[in-house]
């Protein structure tokens, strides 16, 4: 199995309940750290202005570049394809920083994460979409998907999504260039497929 | 020597420079105490982290939903650990439940499903419930309001106490008309604001309120109508049908079924009513694949989620111009239709329907006063009843759209014959409701006069006068014409018109060189008069481009794109000409035939049809005794009736209304707004509460008025002038609403008032506790409208409560209490029953008022009664509740409805009958076959305004339609003879629309000389201010009038400004309801900022999306709390207390409200993304951070409403770091409606940093 996000760009409304359920989900203060964003990013002026609704966490990679990267093996894939940050072993090197080309890992201030954990080794370990592990365990979807009202957003296995939304395309660089917040440039097979916008013609 | 005189006399203050300084400029400021050692009753969101502490396996959670004003009502289930709500789920139930009981799968497909998703505002509850800032206890101002040194922490005793005297007090003097319960919407569910009615109708009454900030204008656009049916008798203010389809929401089912095409003029309906967003983009995906021709066309200046979700199209139009798009739209069918010598086009090049226009539509040409015969339809240039006709006049009747059935009692609204009517009530007799009984079903008729006058269109006064202005296509146009296209027939009204009507009064054109007045040269509308409103002159006007409007012209007229849905949503009303803007769309619709067909029309926005259980009651119905009557205002005319109760004092202290510049036109400008005037102590009778109508007036002896206290027996007797008492409002309560500061026009002004009116903790006599103001605000925060009250109170919010809430999609829900209310909260409930208990022991003994509050049991609670009804369920076999548990219902209180495929419209018969009518005979008049009473032998026309709105005085939704020469009796505009007479066909001219205005409230009016009795219909060149016809009203002329009091024009206003202004308006966002949820930490950072946010601030390394947002971090920084100790403490709010700035000025992680505006503009002001902005116009400013955007039109910019005003009183200025948007709006009311145009600015935008 693989797991993988799905999302339809010509439903969401930009409510953001993805975003804020997230951070709520995962006890994640106010602040600018987040482990799921949704904005809508913007090209072009005047009339030839272009509008793209994107709500984005960790794309669970196939091949995930952050893994490799981090030279106390914190983050691990697992066999269904999660990949997940064990915060008790991050020594905060950023080495996934720079080496994810969505900018997915996170690393807070100490506004945002006032309590350092005892079993930490910094006081702020990189943190990350772990695809809710707990809910999909006991078989629920993750919060994002579970909280969006436009059913714009699912989960499931890469090919059974494939499946159900046929219109769906792979996340890639030349389509999206908006998701790839991050300075790196691999082919990480992002597990992230999108159903796409017609750009709105304005006057 | 005259009362209105007098009154306008003690607003003739000089103004001064002074301001009354709020603050000594030493005063300490303390750190205030948001942390969690200091605040031990507060638990903090942020302080549990530990997963450990949150196992979703054995997670137990508690069903909820929203009590604040967001229009939604979706499902939210928090997670309670150790009496926390620790955090949050929404809805997911897969099973719902008819009305009947019956169960049903939700489908989560179809667009009307009912698994009720919250959005990220009740996501983020968690740190609204557990905020630093929540008040924890009773406090009193003790010095100026608004001085949050002043705070001082007391009892609830005292508190109750004072409440007590002061209503007491104020009742003795001023009886119920003094006493208000202010609008406030952030406390919904059975213990609403509104609730307090019910209390101060236990103790003597209270002054209510008309009308709603959300839809003031709408309601002078609406003909009664289905969704809200306690307004059938309190709107219908002319002008309106319900043949244009779905005045208020529509339903997806219509348009994914039928509509072809959607306009939505800045919807953002999907973001205000979250609930049914997913309704709305599915329908939308419905049409879109049954035609894939279908369109989504979204018309504004800022490109709104909305927008950005379902439109294929974006035009951008500046702001408040949508008049003068469809006027050029007009122009364009109009000169497709004629050519310019008058000449008809052939009928296949015609993009008008001729002869629909003459059959159907009054107004819009230029037509001659006639007599119709309405069982005929046959027309008379003279009074049929006389020779030589000598018809005979007869009553005859017409079927209303609702059917009552006497077995079961049901009501059957039938959506388009609904016109007022008042149901409850029927009378038998001629020209009067009545009801016929056909097996079960009464119907109910009006019974309208069989001949009827209709006035004259005067020549150049027509709506198309109006858009040809000197164009020729029209004045050269005769009705004489052939309209058939092959040059032999033409239609009966138009051939009336040309053979019968031709008199010195009316030369058979179609419409002359418009002829209304321009006595000056200041208004740029009416320096337009005579301009011909070509799309030329459109396209300079909204910036759209001139095909584009041509375009979108044949779109609207061409019958194969019908039925094309018009959406208005809510911010295209609530502007300076809102109630105009609304028209015109209606009119144009009208216009263009595109109405009475399923799917099209125009609404506020898309709903979701579902069935639903009933769930518990959500009315806890406390008895009350019956309400005195009291004039109902407008709810936005409280600050009128506050300033002219205090003008002496507000003199006396040296108020001088700096922030309203054109305060000096007090007579015109504040007198008239809603009602103001009437808002007397009046004299009732005894046994009713109802007021006299008995005051006489010996110059019109067919008039009489109201009675107010101390009135002599007529008008004209000596004194009667100077005999009224002005009560205005002098205690008011405050329950969960922000409108006192924050939410009305022209915050600055507001708190200028609140500071310079005497406070009645300061007074001693009881004479001056009983004139003296009393603001008491019950709330979760000291927000702005709470920090000038003198007593604030702190509330429970839902959780904290036990509260029986209506969801959106589902059943009434109860919620109990989870978590406890923060120190000393009450619950709404509470603090009700505890003021009766203090009034009974304080004033006589009574405990049974408490006792009848509370259900006729003493001392029940919320629960109890919650209890008892859901013990009813229980033993009901048809209920879900059936032989459940209390703790079986507590785990599943909610139950959702299920979808259904019902439609909201129906074809409209009228329009299929015009249709026939059309493609037949139309040499011979049109008559209704199908709608009308035919069983009764008629079959008349139906009037889209047929007899007038229902006037009942003693309605109290009806406030402002009595009228002097109103005779109980008839009940109609009918038997007034000075007022128009309706024409049975669709009006896009409405002389009534005038008259109305004109004589509105007048009743009330009779202290007052007769000139100033009703509004005053004039400008400041004494032309109209409110004209029978839609126009194009120039937004210059508001700013000229509000800005500069008619003394400068616009650009002299802003000749010194360092760049050109912007137009502005405040459209709702989805991270804020109004302004709920603008101090929670989860959603301030989608709408605030820090300046040139980076990727360095202290948040840490976390990397910022570009593009995205650079929130600071300043969760649990803002916001003011007052600590155990007593006294109002600050966190480093530098030398002036700030509310939402505690962190200091300079300091990185600050947050300032966004500002978005177009790259353009902001290149041209040296602004770039990320700067501080001051942002500026003669009423205010705000600082605040600049979004640079593409989805705002160039020369517009959007400050999202919401914000808490937070005035920088170092200065002058008072420039407002809280950023809310009515900091920047002028006072001045919205023409018609004397409402909240509160969408409508023009501002300055200068770089700081």
């Amino acid at each position: 199995m693989r797991r993988a996000f799905y999302y339809d760009q010509t439903r969401c409304m930009g409510c953001n309940a993805c975003t804020v359920a997230c951070k709520d989900w995962n006890q994640v203060n106010p602040g600018p750290v987040r482990w799921r964003t949704m904005d809508t990013y913007e090209t072009g002026t005047g009339t030839a202005a272009a509008f793209f609704p994107l709500s984005i966490a960790c794309n669970h990679c196939e091949e995930p570049a952050c893994m490799p990267a981090c030279s106390v093996d914190a983050i691990t894939k697992r066999d269904d394809g999660v990949v997940y940050v064990d915060r008790n072993k991050c020594t905060g090197l950023k080495l996934c920083i720079s080496a994810c080309p969505y900018a997915t890992p996170k690393i807070s201030g100490d506004k945002q994460e006032p309590d350092k954990k005892d079993a930490w080794l910094i006081n702020h370990p990189m943190q990350k979409c772990d695809f809710c592990r707990s809910r999909i365990d006991s078989g629920q979807q993750p919060v994002c998907v579970a909280a969006c009202a436009a059913r714009a957003l699912d989960s499931g296995d890469y090919d059974a999504l494939l499946r159900k939304y046929p219109d769906a395309v792979p996340m890639t660089k030349a389509d999206f260039p908006y998701a790839y917040f991050g300075t790196a440039d691999d082919d990480t097979k992002p597990m992230f497929l999108i159903r796409k916008r017609k750009q709105l013609n304005i006057v | 020597m005259k009362a209105s005189e007098d009154l306008n006399e003690k607003f003739s203050t000089s103004r001064r420079g002074f301001i009354k300084g709020l603050l000594g400029t030493g005063s300490a400021v303390a750190l205030y105490g948001c942390s969690k050692n200091d605040s031990p009753d507060v638990y903090l969101p942020g302080e549990s982290t530990d997963d450990d502490d949150l196992d979703i396996k054995d997670a137990k959670f508690v069903y909820g939903t929203s009590a604040h004003n967001c229009g939604g009502r979706c499902i939210i289930r928090g997670q309670v650990v150790n009496g926390k709500i620790v955090r949050f789920l929404t809805d997911e139930n897969v099973i719902g439940y008819r009305s009947t009981g019956a169960a049903g799968a939700i489908d989560q497909n179809d667009p009307n499903c009912t698994q009720s998703r919250a959005c990220s505002r009740c996501r983020s509850y968690r740190f609204r419930l557990y905020h630093a800032g929540r008040l924890r206890y009773p406090m009193k101002q003790t010095k100026a309001r608004g001085d949050l040194d002043g705070f001082v922490r007391i009892s609830w005793d005292e508190a109750l106490d004072a409440m007590a005297e002061k209503y007491k007090l104020t009742y003795d003097k001023y009886g119920p008309d003094a006493i208000y319960n202010n609008y406030a919407s952030a406390a919904g569910g059975s213990q609403s604001a509104s609730s307090w009615g019910t209390v101060f109708n236990h103790v003597g009454g209270y002054q209510n309120y008309w009308g709603s900030y959300s839809t003031h204008q709408w309601r002078y656009c609406v003909n009664g109508y289905s969704g809200f049916p306690m307004y059938v008798n309190s709107t219908g203010q002319g002008y309106s049908t319900q043949y244009t389809g779905n005045s208020y929401h529509a339903n997806c089912n219509d348009i994914g079924k039928y509509t072809k095409n959607v306009v939505m003029y800045g919807s953002n309906y999907i973001t205000t009513y979250h609930q049914y967003s997913y309704s709305t983009i599915r329908a939308i995906e419905e049409m879109k694949k049954r035609d894939n021709t279908a369109k989504a066309i979204f018309v504004g200046p800022e490109l709104v989620d909305q927008g950005i979700t379902v439109a294929d199209e974006w035009v951008r139009i500046k702001p408040y111009t949508d008049p003068a798009l469809f006027m050029g739209m007009m122009y364009h069918l109009i000169t497709n239709t004629w050519n310019s010598d008058g000449s008809l086009r052939p009928k296949a090049d015609r993009l008008l329907d001729v002869d629909y226009l003459d059959t159907m539509v009054y107004g819009f040409f230029d037509s001659p006063e006639y007599w119709i015969d309405q069982s005929t339809g046959q027309i008379y240039n003279q009074d049929p009843t006389n020779a030589p006709y000598n018809l005979t006049q007869e009553y005859i009747p017409i079927k209303r759209g609702i059917t009552w059935n006497a077995t079961t009692s049901a009501i059957t609204t039938h959506k388009y014959n609904e016109i007022k009517v008042d149901w409850t009530a029927p009378e038998p007799g001629p020209d009067s409701i009545n009801t016929r009984a056909d097996g079960n079903t009464t119907y109910i008729f009006d019974y309208v006069q069989k001949i009827r006058r209709v006035d004259a269109v005067p020549a150049g006064q027509s709506l198309a006068a109006y858009v040809m202005g000197t164009d020729t296509h029209l004045s050269n146009a005769d009705y004489s014409q052939f309209t058939d296209g092959a040059g032999t027939l033409t239609n009966y009204i138009a051939n009336e018109y040309a053979s019968n009507f031709i008199s010195p009064d009316f030369n058979g054109k179609r419409a002359s060189r418009c002829s209304y007045k321009n006595s000056g040269t200041r208004y740029k509308t009416k320096n337009d008069f005579l301009t011909p409103k070509t799309p030329a002159w459109a396209s300079e006007i909204t910036g759209i481009p001139v095909a584009k409007i041509i375009e979108l012209a044949e779109f609207y007229a061409n019958p194969t794109n019908h039925p094309i849905y018009s959406e208005w949503c809510g911010g295209l009303q609530k502007q300076a000409d809102g109630v105009n803007n609304l028209i015109i769309l209606q009119m144009f619709l009208l216009v263009c035939k595109n109405w009475g067909l399923k799917g099209g029309g125009w609404g506020r926005g898309v709903d979701a049809s579902y069935d639903r259980n009933t769930g518990v009651s959500t009315s806890l119905g406390n008895p009350a005794p019956t309400k005195p009557q009291t004039p109902t205002p407008s709810c936005t005319a409280w600050h009128n009736a506050v300033k002219v109760a205090y003008s002496n004092e507000l003199k006396s202290n040296q108020y001088t209304a700096r922030w309203v510049p054109d305060y000096n036109d007090i007579g015109s400008v504040y007198m008239d707004d809603g009602g103001t005037k009437a808002l007397l102590a009046w004299d009732r009778n005894p046994t009713n509460g109802k007021v006299l109508d008995t005051v006489t007036d010996t110059d019109n002896p067919t008039h009489s008025y109201y009675k107010w206290l101390g009135a002599p027996a007529t008008t004209s007797d000596a004194g009667a002038v100077n005999s009224a008492t002005y009560a205005g409002f002098r205690f008011i309560t405050n329950c969960g609403g922000n409108i006192l500061v924050n939410q009305h026009e022209c915050s600055n002004d507001l708190v200028d008032m609140w500071e310079n009116i005497p406070a009645y903790t300061k007074a001693t006599t009881d004479q001056e506790k009983a004139d003296a103001l009393c603001i008491v605000s019950f709330d979760n925060y000291l927000s702005p409208t709470p920090r000038w009250s003198d007593y604030v109170l702190p509330a429970a919010t839902t959780w904290e409560q036990p509260t029986v809430i209506q969801p959106a999609m589902g059943s009434g829900m109860y919620i109990p209490t989870v978590s406890a209310p923060p120190g000393q909260s009450l619950s709404q409930f509470e603090f009700q029953v505890g003021f009766l208990k203090k009034y009974g022991q304080k004033y006589d003994g009574n405990t049974d008022r408490a006792t009848t509050f509370t259900w006729g049991k003493e001392n029940m609670t919320v629960e109890e009664k919650v209890m008892e009804n859901f013990a009813t369920l229980a033993s009901n076999s048809s209920s879900p509740f059936y032989r459940k548990s209390w703790e079986e219902f507590l785990q599943q209180p909610y139950l959702p409805g299920v979808q259904n495929t019902t439609e909201k419209t129906d074809d409209s018969d009228l329009w299929a009958d015009l249709d026939t009518y059309l493609k037949g005979n139309v040499t011979v008049p049109f008559t209704v076959t199908k709608a009308g009473a035919p069983e009764f032998g008629h079959a008349p026309y139906i009037a889209t305004y047929h007899s007038g709105p229902k006037i009942e005085s003693e309605c109290q939704g009806g406030f402002g339609n009595e009228y002097p020469a109103f005779d109980m009796a008839s009940k109609t505009l009918d038997h007034i003879t000075e007022a128009p007479a309706p024409s049975g066909r669709f009006h896009v001219y409405s002389a009534t629309y005038v008259w109305q205005y004109e004589w509105k409230f007048s009743k009330w009016h009779g202290y007052l000389p007769i000139e100033q009795r009703g509004q005053t219909n004039a400008d400041l060149d004494g032309d109209p201010h409110v004209y029978p016809i839609p126009m194009y009203f120039a937004y210059e002329d508001y700013f000229m009038e509000s800005y500069g009091n008619g003394n400068k024009s616009v650009d002299d206003i802003f000749a010194d400004a360092p760049s050109k202004p912007l137009l502005l308006t405040t459209t709702h966002n989805r991270f804020r309801s109004h302004s709920t949820f603008a101090e929670v930490g989860y959603l301030r950072e989608f709408t605030h900022r820090t300046v040139k946010g980076s990727t360095d601030n202290n948040a840490g390394d976390h990397i910022v999306v570009p593009g995205g947002i650079y929130s600071g971090d300043d969760w649990n920084e803002y916001g003011l709390c007052a600590p155990l100790d007593g006294d109002m403490k600050l966190n480093e709010g530098g030398d002036i207390p700030r509310l939402n700035k505690p962190i200091q000025y300079n300091q990185g992680n600050a947050t300032y409200s966004e500002f978005w505006m177009n790259p353009a503009d902001a290149e041209a002001r040296g602004i770039e993304d990320g700067n501080l902005v001051l942002v500026s116009n003669p009423v205010g400013a705000v600082r605040v951070v600049a979004r640079l955007s593409e989805r705002v039109t160039p020369g517009f910019v959007g400050l999202h409403q919401g914000c808490w005003y937070d005035p920088d009183r170092s200065t002058d200025e008072w420039v407002d770091d809280g950023g809310n948007c009515n900091t920047l709006m002028a006072q001045k009311h919205s023409r018609v409606d004397h409402g909240n145009g509160q969408q409508s600015a023009m501002v300055i935008v200068t770089k700081i940093r």
